[in-house]
């Protein structure tokens, strides 16, 4: 499956959730992620944000599309994407 | 136990004993796919998070793992799962376990509780009489197909699709 | 799951319990990569997420989602980057200056069956069980090398008394007694088949004859390239099984560490590394440019790397509905499912079947 990730979340947290992000998915803008990720990976990095974010200061919302495949991405401006499997 | 000559399965062999004896053969030979598959992983991280507060995982004679227990006036051991559909399957290995604490713990009494955190529902577990000369029998089958020297041939089964070992069985 | 090649020069660290790989950025013309001292690397550890440094960039690797790591540039690696890959139990492969396969870091095997492990040793031990086996790897890859010809003959090259010729060897695989008689016949099958090459490309990537350590031209470049990436990949999917990868069938454990690889790889050459090389040379993807070609030798240089690189994870991640599962699989996941299945043969379940592409 594939998605997107988008939050707003305190200043006192948010390089802890864009670190944990990291782990899994691609930063695309300052505070969106996006990826490949299996069911398995899924579970385990909600659970790990749970534990991170304070429920009445913090907002994750997520995408979830079956395939990559199925949403096309554009971008205007500077391509901070940073996905790469060759470097 | 002078029924069973010290051999006594683990909780997953129950398990799969009632799932599928390809597997079981598989698992107790250390053939294990379990790490691969999303639902195993998936199942872990249910168990993890539902129940952060009570005490975890507790481990006896490596053969049993407790999800967690209770005590009161009498001991509860709970299991968390995840497919209720399977409820047969985890009924049979909590009464191995209430079995085990019986005769091998000699431990009375016990009561067992399946938690379906993802149903929010439970099912209570008891060991009557002939659930107590069941398990034995069930044991020395488990001893004979794990001991046996060839795997048992894969039969197509509903829980196929599911599998962690899908892949090993159908390729 | 995925592979990343690394093939600039950096430092791979552990920051957040995720990798990240710092790189120097090279200025966009410049053709004098391959340094083979290079002490300008200082310490980029110091380095924020928004790196300071202009001359040098700083991607994050997604642990969770590593399959393995290629490395192919000089690159230094730190203690904790080490220690989170063994710990997550990601294989590392390691490629020298010239592209060919130096090392492993293998994660402690986690995956151990002393059943398995003792039926592996037992077939290898007796003669007729590992001929066997042999011959199969041979099949397999023969058959997977006659596919790829049999489309140009099509296509109406010259090939076809060359493809009557493999076909005719491939008869005499079953009759084979020894290995040693096996090897030589799968030697005289691959010469025939690099003799259809210079049939199927043209002039500029002209082949002549297979020449090793070092390449002596861009076609051989490509193939030792793709080889033993494949090599890499097989020591990957190996890791994931409770397969011995050092005792094999057709070659000689003592060949190389993981000559188990090696075995499995001869299936999968002729549809991965050659079809990619067939498919970059064809489409004038890649040309003369894309290499450094000096006396005695010839290497692709980075642009040309990343192209093949490419090419290649593209081909591993292309889905193929399998046959037996009824799903899709990944060439990727096809590695692996090759390995299972010699399990299956060692445990008596099924006999093993090389998998034998059929388009």
């Amino acid at each position: 499956m594939f998605v997107i990730v988008v939050y707003d979340i305190n200043v006192d947290r948010v390089a802890k959730v864009c670190a944990y992000l990291r782990k899994y998915l691609y930063r695309v803008q300052n505070s969106v992620f996006e990826g490949e990720i299996t069911k398995g990976q899924f579970a385990r990095m909600k659970s790990g944000l749970k534990s991170i974010v304070v429920d009445d200061e913090d907002t994750v919302r997520i995408y979830i599309l079956p395939h990559d495949n199925v949403v096309a991405i554009e971008s205007i401006g500077k391509d901070i994407s940073e996905f790469c499997q060759i470097i | 136990m002078d029924l069973v000559n010290g051999y006594l399965p683990s909780g997953t062999e129950i398990q799969y004993y009632a799932i599928c004896h390809t597997k079981l053969w598989l698992f107790a030979h250390y053939i294990r796919m379990e790490d691969n598959s999303d639902d195993v992983i998936i199942g872990r991280i249910i168990h993890e998070d539902s129940y952060k507060r009570e005490q975890k995982e507790i481990i006896i004679h490596d053969k049993i793992a407790l999800d967690f227990v209770k005590k009161g006036d009498t001991l509860v051991i709970h299991e968390v799962k995840k497919e209720y559909n399977l409820v047969d399957v985890h009924r049979l290995q909590l009464m191995y376990y209430l079995w085990y604490f019986h005769h091998i713990l000699e431990i009375w009494p016990v009561e067992g509780i399946i938690n379906y955190p993802t149903h929010k529902t439970q099912e209570k577990v008891m060991l009557n009489d002939q659930d107590e000369m069941l398990i034995p029998e069930i044991i020395l089958k488990i001893e004979k197909i794990v001991h046996q020297s060839s795997v048992p041939i894969p039969k197509k089964i509903r829980p196929c699709s599911k599998c962690a070992y899908f892949e090993f069985c159908w390729v | 799951m995925r592979n990343f090649y690394l093939i600039k020069n950096g430092e791979l660290i552990r920051k957040h319990d995720t990798l990240y790989f710092i790189a120097k950025k090279e200025p966009a013309n410049s053709n004098e990569d391959f340094i083979l001292e290079d002490d300008t690397i200082e310490s980029f550890c110091e380095l924020d997420d928004e790196s300071t440094k202009p001359e040098y960039e700083k991607k994050a690797l997604p642990i969770e989602q590593i399959d393995a790591i290629f490395l192919y540039g000089r690159i230094s690696l730190t203690s904790g980057a080490i220690g989170l890959l063994a710990k997550k139990q990601i294989p590392t492969h390691i490629f020298s200056y010239y592209g060919q396969y130096l090392s492993t870091i293998y994660p402690k095997e986690t995956l151990l069956s002393g059943d398995l492990h003792v039926k592996q040793a037992l077939h290898y031990a007796n003669s007729n069980e590992r001929l066997y086996l042999a011959k199969l790897f041979v099949k397999g890859s023969a058959a997977n090398i006659l596919t790829n010809i049999r489309y140009y003959e099509r296509q109406g090259r010259e090939i076809s008394p060359i493809l009557s010729s493999i076909k005719e060897r491939i008869d005499e695989i079953e009759h084979m007694s020894s290995i040693n008689e096996l090897m030589a016949l799968e030697g005289n099958i691959r010469l025939l088949y690099y003799s259809t090459f210079d049939a199927i490309m043209p002039s500029e990537f002209s082949f002549k004859e297979r020449t090793r350590r070092p390449p002596q031209n861009p076609m051989n470049a490509m193939i030792s390239f793709g080889n033993s990436l494949v090599y890499g990949e097989i020591i990957t999917a190996l890791y994931h099984t409770q397969l011995d990868p050092t005792i094999s069938f057709l070659h000689e454990p003592s060949e190389r560490r993981f000559s188990l690889a090696l075995d499995i790889a001869e299936i999968f050459k002729p549809l991965i590394v050659d079809r990619s090389i067939f498919k970059l040379v064809n489409k004038k993807m890649i040309s003369a440019d894309d290499f450094n070609q000096n006396i005695g030798s010839c290497l692709l240089n980075e642009n040309g790397r990343r192209l093949f690189l490419e090419e290649y994870e593209s081909r591993l991640q292309t889905t193929i509905k399998h046959r037996s599962l009824h799903r899709k699989v990944s060439y990727k996941r096809l590695m692996y499912l090759e390995c299972i299945k010699i399990v299956k043969h060692l445990l008596g379940l099924k006999k093993y079947e090389p998998f034998e592409i059929w388009w």
